[in-house]
C-alpha cells in the first residue's frame, strides 16, 4: 500500500468488500497469498535504475541490459494505441514491475513456501504433472518461475524447456540469436515495455525431427496488487520437430488494476510444428495486453489455439509470418465477455512466400455489459503468388445488452492470392431453449449447452482436459444468463 | 485568393453577407470556420478511419477555391442523361458555379424545385435552413462527420450549390441529374441539399467529369433527407479525367418505410475517397448500397460506405464490386452500426475485388459494430482473380482470349448494373468499363487456374 492513499469512506469501502465477496464467489481463483516472504519487491512506477537493479539481480550480460534500456526509450516514445480498448485506466506509476516472491527456483513442489504451493494444488498443476499429462511444467509467480521440471526422457533428446532467465545464462549464443529478432524491441508500446522489464516465461528448444508428444505446460499466476507481469517467451523449433505448449493464467481480485504484457516469439523451421494454446482466465482487473507472434518457414505449421475468458481487458493478436514456400498458419480463437470486460482479440496472417495458406476461426459470445471485438489482419505481399487465406467470425450474443464487433483487415498486394472472410451473428435463440426444456433440460443448461455447441469446433482441438476447463470455466461465467 | 489551409472565418463571413447570404448562413459559415481553423487535416497515424489513405500524399490543399469560369459551360460533356428519351432535369456547376437548369415539363407540373442554393436559402429559407448542414453536424447517435476538417471546409466555404426539393406524394419519373465539371485548377467546393418528401419517388444522379490536364481538388458534399415512405434511387459516377482528387460525401437520411438504392460507380480520378452514408433513423426503412470501381495505374480509390441502424426493423444490404489492374490501390472500409433500439435489424455487406494485373493493391475491411442481438447480420469479403475455368469455357466456344476476358470483366458488374437499374447510368457505366478493358494490356492479366487444376486432376 502506497503512503498517499486517501482511505475511501466507510459506505463505498463496504459496498467495494461486498463486490469483492460476490466477484470471489464467483470466479474460483481470486484467493490471495500474504507477501511477508517475498525476496525482493520493486516499489510502484519504473525509470532506469529500476532496470539497471533488475538485470543486476539477474546477473545478466551488458548486451540484455542495453536492449531494456533502448526499449525503454521506446517504450517512452511510442503513443499509447488510439485503436481497440479504453486503455486509460492505467497507471503506469502504480504498478510493480518487478517481484521476486521466492529467491530459488524449486525443483519439487515441497521445496516451494507453503502458501504458493497450496495456490498451485488448488489449481491443480502438480497433479496434472503427477499424472503425466504433461511432459514439462513451468510456473511463474509474479515476475519468476518458481518451479521448473522437464521429463528426463525430453531432457536425454535434448529438448531446451528452462525458464528464460536461465536460458539466457545457460544458452546465450542461442538466446541472443533469437530474442527479439520476431518482436522487435520496439515493435509496439507494450512490446517495448517489455523488452524493458520482461522477467520469467518459457525458453523452448527442440532439435530436428524430435516430437514432443504430451504438452508441455506453464502456468501464470499474478498475486499481488497492481502487479505487472511481463513474462518473456521465446520457443524454436528446428527442421521437422513438433511440440505443443499450453499455458494458463489466473490473479486475485483486487479493486485496483493489474498488467499483465507478455511478448511471446516463435520459430517455427522447415517442416516443423508448433502449438500454442492459452486459456487466459485473469480475473477482471488484469489489463492482458499481450504480443505473440511466430514466424513459418518452408512447409512448417504455426497454429495458435487463444481462449480469452478473463480479464479486464484483453487486446491479443497471434500473428503469423508465413516466410516460407507451403507454410502454413491457424489461429482458432474463443472469447467470452462478461459484465465489464472487453475482449478485443483476434489475429494475423502476413504471407510472404507462395503457397501458404492460413486460417482464422473466432467465435466470440458476450454477456452482460460485455462486448467482444475481432480485430484481424491477413496480408498477402507481393511475391506470395498462389496464398489462400480464409477468415470466419462468429458472434453470439446471450442478451440484449452486450456488444459485439467485427474488424477485419484485408491487405492484398498480390493478384492471384484467394482470400475469403465471413461473419455471422446471432443470439441465442429462445426457440433453441425452449425446444430442450421440452426435453426436460433446465434453462441454465440448455443454454450452456447451446455454448458449448457454440464452441465445439475449437475446444475440441484442446488436450481433452483443457477441453473439459474449457467449458467448465465457460459454464461458471455462464451461471444466470438467462436474464 | 488564400488557399485552404490559410481560411479565416471573418473574410468568408464578409464575403457571404456581400453574396447577399442571409444572416443564419453567415452565422454558420462563421461557425464552421472556427471549427475549421480549430481542426488538423487528416493523419493517417490518428485517424482511424483514414488508416488507409495518407491524406497529404493523396490530396494538395494548396489552393485557392476557385471563382468561376462561366465561358466553361459550353465545353461540359453530355451527361448520362443526354441518351435518355424524355431526358430529365439537368443542373450544371462548372468551376463552383450553377451554371445551367434545364428542367423538365413533368417535375414543373408536379411542384419539383431545384434551384441554386443561395438562392434557395432565400426563396425556401424555412427548408434549407431546417436541413442545411443538419446531417453534417455532429449529433449524439448515428452521425459526425464534422470532426473531419474536409467537411468543416464544405461547411464553411462551399461554393455552387444545389436545392433539390421533391414535394411529398410527387411520383417523379425523369431523372434529375446535378453535373460537376471540373475546368480549371483550384479547389473545387460543390454542395448538394435533397429533400424527398413523404411518399415522393425520385432519382437523382451526381455526374462528375473534369476537362484533361486539370489539376484540382474537389471536396463535395451531399446531404439528401428521404422522407417516411419515399423512394430514391441514387447514382454517383465518377468520370474525372486524371489529375482530379476528389473527396466525396453522400450522408443520406433514411425515415420510416422510406426505401434507398444506390450506385457509388468509380472509374476515373487519381484519388477518389467516397464516403456513402446511410443513416436508417426511421422504423422499417430500407437501403440497398451498390458500389462498382475499376481502378489502373496510378489510381487511389477509398471508398467508405457507413450504414447506420438507429431505428428498428431497417434493412442494409451493401454490396460493392471492384477490378484493379496496373499499380493502382483500392481500399474499401465498410462500416455498419446497429444501434441498442434497432431491434429486428437485418444486414449484409460484401466486398468483391478481381485483381486482374500484378502490382494493384486491394485493402478490405467489413466492420460490424453490433449493440444489439435481435438481428440478423453477415458480411463477407473476396479477393481473387479471373478463374481459368471461366476463360476455358468461353475459349472452348471459339470466343477469342481477348473478348472472353472483356467478356467476364464486364460481366462480373453486370449483376449490379442490373440491380441499380438507372436509365443512362447503366449504358454510360458500361462504356467507362469497357474503355478501361480497352486501355488494359490484356496480354499481362492473369488468370487463376487452381480450380482448373483441382478438376483436370480427377
Amino acid at each position: 500500500m502506497s503512503q498517499t492513499e486517501i482511505p475511501m469512506p466507510v459506505s463505498e469501502a463496504k459496498q467495494n468488500q461486498e463486490k469483492l465477496a460476490k466477484d470471489l464467489a464467483e470466479y474460483k481463483f481470486g484467493w490471495s497469498d500474504g507477501e511477508d516472504g517475498y525476496a525482493f519487491t520493486s516499489g510502484q512506477g519504473l525509470d532506469e535504475d529500476l532496470i539497471r537493479e533488475l538485470s543486476a539481480r539477474k546477473d545478466e550480460p551488458d548486451w540484455m541490459l542495453d536492449l531494456r534500456l533502448r526499449a525503454y526509450q521506446a517504450f517512452l516514445r511510442r503513443p499509447m494505441p488510439n485503436w481497440g480498448s479504453d486503455l486509460s485506466g492505467i497507471d503506469f506509476d502504480k504498478i510493480h514491475y518487478y517481484v521476486e516472491a521466492s529467491e530459488k527456483q524449486a525443483n519439487t513442489w515441497e521445496e516451494l513456501p507453503p502458501e504458493i504451493l497450496a495456490t498451485y494444488e488448488k489449481l491443480g498443476i502438480p497433479q496434472a504433472e503427477r499424472e503425466r499429462l504433461v511432459a514439462g511444467v513451468a510456473a511463474q509467480y509474479e515476475s519468476t518461475v518458481l518451479y521448473h521440471q522437464v521429463r528426463e526422457d525430453l531432457e536425454k533428446e535434448g529438448v531446451i524447456f528452462l525458464d528464460t532467465d536461465a536460458g539466457l545464462r545457460e544458452h546465450e549464443e542461442l538466446f541472443r540469436k533469437h530474442f527479439a529478432t520476431i518482436i522487435p524491441a520496439n515493435d509496439n508500446k507494450f512490446a517495448a515495455l517489455n523488452t524493458a522489464v520482461w522477467s520469467g516465461g518459457s525458453f523452448i528448444w527442440i532439435p530436428s525431427g524430435v516430437k514432443v508428444d504430451v504438452p508441455l505446460q506453464a502456468y501464470f499466476r499474478i498475486n499481488k496488487q497492481n502487479m505487472g507481469q511481463f513474462e518473456r517467451t521465446l520457443i524454436i523449433a528446428e527442421p521437422g520437430s513438433y511440440v505443443h505448449y499450453v499455458e494458463g493464467c489466473t490473479a486475485p481480485i483486487y479493486s485496483s488494476d493489474s498488467l499483465h504484457s507478455a511478448v511471446v516469439e516463435i520459430l517455427v523451421k522447415e517442416g516443423a510444428r508448433v502449438r500454442y494454446t492459452t486459456i487466459q482466465n485473469w480475473s477482471n482487473n488484469v489489463y492482458n495486453l499481450v504480443t505473440k507472434r511466430a514466424v513459418a518457414e518452408k512447409n512448417a505449421t504455426m497454429e495458435w489455439i487463444d481462449g480469452n475468458i478473463g480479464s479486464k481487458v484483453t487486446m491479443k493478436y497471434p500473428a503469423v509470418w508465413l516466410t516460407g514456400e507451403g507454410a502454413k498458419g491457424e489461429v482458432l480463437s474463443v472469447a467470452y465477455a462478461n459484465d465489464g470486460q472487453h475482449q478485443d482479440a483476434g489475429a494475423k496472417m502476413v504471407h510472404t512466400a507462395p503457397y501458404t495458406t492460413s486460417n482464422i476461426l473466432s467465435k466470440s459470445i458476450s454477456k452482460g455489459t460485455g462486448r467482444t471485438s475481432y480485430r484481424g489482419l491477413v496480408a498477402i505481399k507481393e511475391g506470395a503468388h498462389h496464398a489462400r487465406s480464409a477468415v470466419k467470425c462468429d458472434a453470439l450474443m446471450l442478451d440484449d445488452t452486450s456488444r459485439t464487433d467485427t474488424y477485419p483487415y484485408m491487405e492484398i498486394d498480390q493478384e492471384d492470392a484467394t482470400i475469403e472472410h465471413e461473419a455471422t451473428v446471432s443470439k441465442l435463440s429462445d426457440d433453441q431453449v425452449f425446444y430442450m426444456q421440452q426435453r426436460g433440460i433446465g434453462e441454465d443448461e440448455a443454454t450452456a449447452m447451446i455454448v458449448r455447441g457454440f464452441i465445439e469446433p475449437i475446444s475440441r482441438e484442446l488436450p481433452m482436459e483443457y477441453s473439459v476447463e474449457l467449458n467448465r470455466l465457460i459454464a461458471i461465467e455462464m451461471e444466470g444468463a438467462i436474464g | 485568393m488564400t488557399t485552404l489551409s490559410l481560411l479565416d472565418a471573418d473574410s468568408l463571413a464578409s464575403t457571404s453577407e456581400a453574396a447577399g447570404e442571409p444572416t443564419w448562413l453567415v452565422e454558420r459559415r462563421r461557425v464552421a470556420a472556427r471549427r475549421f481553423a480549430g481542426q488538423a487535416w487528416p493523419d493517417s497515424r490518428v485517424d482511424e478511419f483514414w488508416r488507409s489513405t495518407p491524406f497529404d500524399v493523396r490530396f494538395d490543399v494548396e489552393r485557392s477555391i476557385t471563382s468561376g469560369s462561366r465561358d466553361a459551360a459550353a465545353t461540359v460533356p453530355a451527361g448520362a442523361l443526354a441518351d435518355v428519351e424524355g431526358g430529365g432535369v439537368q443542373v450544371t456547376i462548372v468551376d463552383g458555379v450553377l451554371t445551367g437548369i434545364t428542367m423538365h415539363d413533368a417535375a414543373v407540373a408536379a411542384g419539383v424545385v431545384v434551384t441554386d442554393l443561395a438562392t434557395a436559402a432565400v426563396e425556401h429559407t424555412a427548408l434549407v435552413e431546417a436541413h442545411l448542414g443538419r446531417l453534417t453536424t455532429s449529433a449524439e447517435v448515428g452521425t459526425g462527420s464534422d470532426e473531419d476538417r474536409t467537411i468543416s471546409l464544405s461547411d464553411a466555404a462551399w461554393t455552387g450549390g444545389v436545392f433539390i426539393h421533391v414535394p411529398a406524394e410527387v411520383e417523379l419519373d425523369v431523372p434529375i441529374s446535378v453535373h460537376v465539371h471540373v475546368a480549371s485548377d483550384g479547389a473545387h467546393l460543390p454542395r448538394v441539399l435533397a429533400i424527398v418528401g413523404r411518399h415522393a419517388k425520385a432519382t437523382l444522379y451526381l455526374e462528375h467529369t473534369s476537362d484533361e490536364g486539370v489539376a484540382a481538388l474537389v471536396d463535395e458534399v451531399a446531404e439528401i433527407v428521404v422522407q417516411d415512405g419515399a423512394t430514391l434511387r441514387l447514382a454517383t459516377l465518377q468520370d474525372w479525367s486524371a489529375g482530379i482528387q476528389h473527396l466525396g460525401l453522400q450522408k443520406v437520411e433514411v425515415h420510416r418505410d422510406a426505401t434507398v438504392r444506390s450506385l457509388a460507380f468509380t472509374t476515373g480520378g487519381t484519388t477518389v475517397r467516397l464516403r456513402p452514408e446511410f443513416d436508417l433513423v426511421g422504423a422499417g426503412a430500407e437501403v440497398r448500397p451498390l458500389g462498382i470501381y475499376m481502378a489502373s495505374d496510378g489510381q487511389w480509390f477509398d471508398l467508405q460506405p457507413y450504414v447506420r441502424h438507429i431505428a428498428p426493423r431497417a434493412s442494409s444490404d451493401v454490396l460493392f464490386k471492384g477490378a484493379l489492374q496496373g499499380k493502382s490501390r483500392t481500399v474499401f472500409r465498410g462500416n455498419v452500426f446497429v444501434h441498442r433500439d434497432a431491434a429486428g435489424t437485418s444486414t449484409d455487406e460484401n466486398n468483391r475485388s478481381l485483381i486482374l494485373t500484378e502490382g494493384a493493391r486491394a485493402d478490405a475491411t467489413p466492420f460490424l459494430e453490433i449493440e444489439c442481438s435481435d438481428i440478423t447480420a453477415g458480411h463477407g469479403s473476396a479477393t481473387g482473380q479471373i478463374d481459368a475455368r471461366h476463360l476455358y469455357y468461353l475459349q472452348a466456344r471459339g470466343i477469342d482470349r481477348e473478348t472472353a476476358l472483356r467478356m467476364i470483366v464486364v460481366g462480373y458488374f453486370t449483376e449490379i448494373l442490373e440491380e441499380a437499374d438507372l436509365p443512362g447510368v447503366t449504358e454510360r457505366a458500361i462504356a467507362l468499363i469497357e474503355d478501361r478493358i480497352a486501355a488494359a494490356d490484356l496480354t499481362a492479366v492473369q488468370v487463376n487456374d487452381l480450380n482448373l487444376r483441382e478438376e483436370v486432376a480427377v
